[in-house]
């Protein structure tokens, strides 16, 4: 395979000649790729922060021993970083554990540090950052009050950013710990209450289930699946758009398997909490990028509650197509970028009015071009 | 083939294309840019590294250009892609070289953890290394300078790369960066080194980077065995001298200088310990570069 120049054309040759992501599913189809192909491979999934799971997929298939050096080189770098994340994030959970206690408080872990400490597939070799719980509302002052005594800070101090999680967004500032790196989000609701769409939080701590780790709970498959799907593209980050895709098929995957009934609950839940919209576009996503199939049943039951008008499907086609499919690790072209902010724009019109939408990103769009610290380069 | 035999015009146009492709020891690093005004630099102090193959594996895949928005005609700013991304604030443009090495830096200090890697430099003498763990300041980038000018093998400026299942240190020459007064250090130690062009007000001051000698670059994949670890400290006015630190206490210092240390975990530790138990360590003052070079090298004669 000729290395090509980047450029717009380039870009999106190389995204169309690359294994697609059914790679994580089938580390099969790499045994053949020359050096040429494993280096696009190894950066594209690098980028997207699918190299240790890719990692971990090809050492669970026996595959390591047959690949080129420089690549098992690449992939035990990768595994060791992503038990590196399972270490921290295990010890910030025990110490959040400790930290609550006297609040006596039920606490349900989100996202990765789920899939990590509930031991889910999806949690192997993921690169858990930060550390996302849910609690109930009426309990967050003391929740808040408990972990600031107990070391936590605010990892940003800035009081436009505090009004915008306290007011606007459905959970704390962000936390971090003034001995350690990880950051601690504590939510109440799992999407914005001053956004369009409306769970309920009860209903979700109604259904959390134990796990081994003490004083942890988790979702249900069902809530576990339907908060992944919500935040796909509902999270300012879109580059882990990408990643909360695998995230879903390996959940999907899993709870096919391991959850009597999963299908069954699926669309009914997601209607219960009105979060249809978001499961519909997941499972369209999965479909078309990682080729996975889900039951008749249940993709009929999307169509009926779930699909959006007509024109907006195919506008979100587009903007998914471009962002979501599998990407070159070249820098975004024009039109990838273009469809990154208009995701981003309507990820932010999903949390909030549209009186506050215009000033916060135009807020936003200065502090960058100013380069504020606080605003991460895009 | 070697970069400086490269011709100027092919040189630019991989580096506008396909990229540079470039040997430096265990890694291999891509580099792509648009801007003319890296050439100069790079055939200065990379002139001697060998291509690598343009359609193997890269270890470091960079690209430094202008970015898009205004700021590339408004007081100008260079931006650097790993893989695509843009995970660093903008540098000036009349920085985009000290740009590119940083950037490469991060990738050697961040990625690779099927090494061990200390924040130090490394210099070798008949087979056997010298490693200088360093707290910024502490003048290590200058004592290293000063062992590659007086015939130690540089096998890298910032970083010890150690093989955790042998303790082998691999070399990474590239060029060595000298921030302000020890400009004029090297300069006054010894006339006749090749430097590159100063850069005035990086965050660390005035940047200038001295080139890797090229016996030194030709001989990157030669691994050598750790033998000392010496903790410099630049006193001025100081004579040069040494005291033995004992290995328990070369452990802890030695691994508070550790990039991955943590994410090596309990087998960073052992790596570690077994490379430190074959070590004699020391505290090095000096205020004169010539006699902390001397004692250095007196080391070698000792044992």
């Amino acid at each position: 395979m000729r290395r090509r120049a980047a450029g717009p054309a380039g870009d999106s040759e190389a995204a169309r000649s690359l294994p697609p992501l059914g790679a994580l599913r089938e580390p099969g189809v790499l045994v053949s790729l020359d050096e040429a192909a494993w280096d696009q491979v190894l950066r594209a999934y690098r980028r997207a922060k699918l190299l240790p799971s890719l990692a971990f997929a090809v050492e669970d298939a026996g595959l390591s021993g047959g690949l080129p050096d420089k690549v098992q080189e690449h992939l035990l770098a990768a595994r060791r970083e992503a038990e590196q994340h399972a270490r921290m994030i295990r010890w910030e959970a025990n110490r959040i554990r400790r930290a609550l206690r006297v609040v006596g408080v039920e606490i349900v872990l989100l996202k990765g540090a789920a899939y990590l400490l509930a031991g889910l597939p999806a949690g192997r070799g993921r690169l858990v950052e930060d550390l996302d719980v849910l609690v109930p509302k009426d309990r967050l002052a003391e929740v808040e009050h408990a972990l600031l005594e107990a070391g936590w800070e605010w990892a940003d101090d800035d009081p436009y950013d505090q009004r915008y999680y306290r007011t606007w967004m459905h959970e704390l500032p962000p936390l971090r710990h003034r001995l350690r790196a990880t950051l601690l989000d504590v939510h109440h609701a799992i999407v914005p209450e001053t956004g369009r769409l409306r769970p309920d939080s009860g209903k979700l701590f109604a259904e959390a289930r134990p796990i081994d780790e003490r004083g942890f709970r988790i979702l249900a498959p069902a809530d576990m699946v339907l908060h992944a799907a919500a935040h796909m593209l509902g999270d300012e980050n879109l580059g882990g758009a990408l990643r909360s895709l695998a995230d879903l098929d390996a959940l999907l995957r899993h709870f096919a398997v391991a959850e009597p009934g999963f299908w069954d609950r699926l669309v009914p839940r997601a209607r219960e909490l009105d979060l249809a919209r978001p499961l519909y576009y997941a499972l369209r996503s999965c479909t078309r990028v990682l080729g996975s199939q889900f039951p008749a049943a249940v993709e009929d039951g999307l169509l009926r509650v779930g699909k959006p008008p007509w024109p907006v499907t195919g506008v979100m086609d587009v903007l998914l197509s471009r962002c979501l499919f599998p990407r070159s690790p070249e820098p975004d072209s024009p039109g990838v970028a273009a469809a990154k902010w208009l995701l981003y724009v309507r990820a932010h019109w999903l949390r909030m009015p549209a009186r506050l939408l215009i000033p916060h990103l135009t807020r936003k769009a200065m502090r960058r071009m100013r380069g504020d610290e606080n605003e991460p380069p895009r | 083939m070697i970069l400086r035999d490269l011709p100027e015009t092919e040189h630019l146009a991989r580096l506008r294309g396909a990229g540079i492709v470039l040997d430096t020891g265990p890694f291999v690093v891509r580099v792509r840019s648009s801007l003319r005004e890296l050439l100069d630099p790079m055939r200065v102090l990379y002139g001697y590294h060998s291509l690598a193959r343009e359609d193997g594996i890269s270890d470091a895949d960079i690209r430094i250009d202008p970015p898009r928005s205004l700021r590339r005609f408004i007081a100008p700013q260079v931006v650097s892609y790993i893989d695509g991304e843009t995970p660093f604030h903008p540098f000036p443009r009349r920085l985009a070289f000290p740009m590119m090495e940083w950037v490469l830096n991060w990738c050697l200090f961040n990625r690779p953890h099927h090494y061990l890697i200390l924040h130090a430099a490394v210099v070798e003498l008949g087979g056997r290394s010298l490693l200088l763990p360093g707290a910024p300041g502490a003048g290590k980038s200058t004592l290293c300078a000063g062992l590659i000018l007086r015939g130690w093998r540089l096998m890298s400026d910032e970083v010890a790369i150690i093989r955790p299942s042998s303790g082998e240190i691999l070399a990474v020459p590239r060029p060595v960066a000298l921030k302000d007064e020890s400009l004029a250090v090297i300069r006054n130690f010894e006339p006749g080194a090749v430097l590159g062009p100063s850069f005035p007000e990086t965050r660390k001051g005035t940047v200038t980077h001295l080139l890797p000698p090229p016996d030194s670059v030709l001989r990157s994949h030669e691994t050598a065995t750790a033998r000392w670890i010496v903790f410099p400290r630049h006193e001025e006015g100081a004579p040069a001298r040494l005291r033995a630190v004992s290995r328990a206490e070369t452990l802890l210092r030695a691994g508070k200088n550790g990039f991955n240390y943590s994410v090596l975990g309990a087998k960073g530790f052992e790596s570690l310990a077994d490379l430190v138990a074959g070590c004699d360590g020391y505290d090095l003052a000096y205020g004169e570069l010539e006699e902390a070079v001397e004692r250095l090298t007196a080391l070698t004669k000792e044992a």
